[in-house]
């Protein structure tokens, strides 16, 4: 995707962890405006200068990254979020825009391997996005069914069993 | 509330005869309300808070399944945006789920400080509309 464009300001990025399969070091060349949305390689650019624009990336397996660099280049001209974010009016708003939406139409491991990756790279709105989705699949669900979702076993004792029966009949008063 | 607003009128309640009545007893009902639905006696207050939605006593043997990949920082930014009775379930998924839920500052402060606020949020069926959070930063206002 990248290499079809004409990049004005490339970076490379080079994932010690390759993609599964053909592996074409030239789709992982980016602009670099799209790369300094990960605060963490912002900075490393900073530091390194303008001459080098290479870049390994430990952690993130390659098929991730060009996923979670997808994203960066869709949000490349969005407006810098600041570093003290107004938590309040950002939890409160549970939608998220039709675009994203769609980007994290992924199976649960991708979508997990994109939020680990969001917080390692330090990209703020998609680690948002991410845990926000994850919340979604949680609310309004039975915890049987939640934990179907996550394959989660279930370990409370007998009594406890009968001690959250009562908070339920207790709260449904 | 209402009773202010029936002394604040009383030309036009006067005028209109029964407002003053209707609001009487809208007051009385709310009066009664609050003390049927909103107020817990203390006993069954002290005695939920232990039991109810404190730690379990066992430590847990199973882990939180697919969701055990995140740090304990991620595993709240998910869990705090859920409404509260979202939250509450979320507890009753496992022993290690109901571990994490008890670890947000914002639970166990609602717990401990404002626990009849939240019956009143479980019992008029509205929890699904707050957040703990919501009811954290109003307690800290």
């Amino acid at each position: 995707m990248a290499t079809s464009k004409q990049i004005k300001d490339p970076v490379k990025l080079i994932p010690t962890i390759p993609p599964s399969g053909e592996f074409d070091i030239a789709n992982f060349t980016f602009e670099r405006k799209a790369v300094e949305r990960s605060i963490l390689l912002k900075n490393m650019l900073e530091d390194l200068g303008g001459t080098n624009t290479e870049i390994p990336i430990p952690n993130v397996k390659g098929d991730v990254l060009l996923k979670v660099m997808d994203w960066c280049d869709h949000h490349m001209n969005d407006p810098p979020t600041t570093g003290d974010e107004d938590n309040d009016s950002r939890r409160k708003t549970t939608d998220i825009e039709e675009w994203d939406q769609n980007f994290l139409q992924v199976d649960q491991e991708m979508l997990f391997e994109i939020i680990l990756a969001a917080n390692y790279l330090d990209i703020k709105a998609l680690l948002d996005i991410g845990c926000k989705t994850v919340a979604n699949m949680i609310k309004g669900k039975s915890p049987e069914e939640i934990r179907k979702t996550f394959n989660i076993q279930n370990d409370f004792t007998p009594e406890e069993e009968a001690q959250i029966r009562a908070e339920n009949e207790w709260a449904e008063e | 509330m209402s009773t202010n607003n029936a002394t604040a009128n009383p030309v036009q309640s006067s005028e209109k005869p029964g407002t003053k009545d209707i609001i009487r007893v809208a007051g009385y009902y709310r009066h009664e309300f609050f003390r049927s639905v909103i107020q817990t006696d203390s006993l069954q207050v002290d005695r939920g808070i232990k039991s109810m939605f404190g730690l379990f006593a066992t430590s847990p043997s199973a882990t939180l399944g697919s969701l055990e990949v995140f740090p304990v920082e991620i595993l709240h930014e998910i869990l705090l945006s859920l409404d509260m009775g979202s939250l509450l379930r979320f507890r009753h998924v496992n022993l290690r789920a109901s571990q994490i839920v008890y670890t947000i500052r914002g639970y166990r402060t609602v717990i401990s400080r404002a626990f009849q606020a939240l019956c009143a949020i479980l019992r008029t069926n509205i929890a699904s509309w707050f957040t703990f959070q919501d009811l954290f930063n109003l307690l800290c206002t």
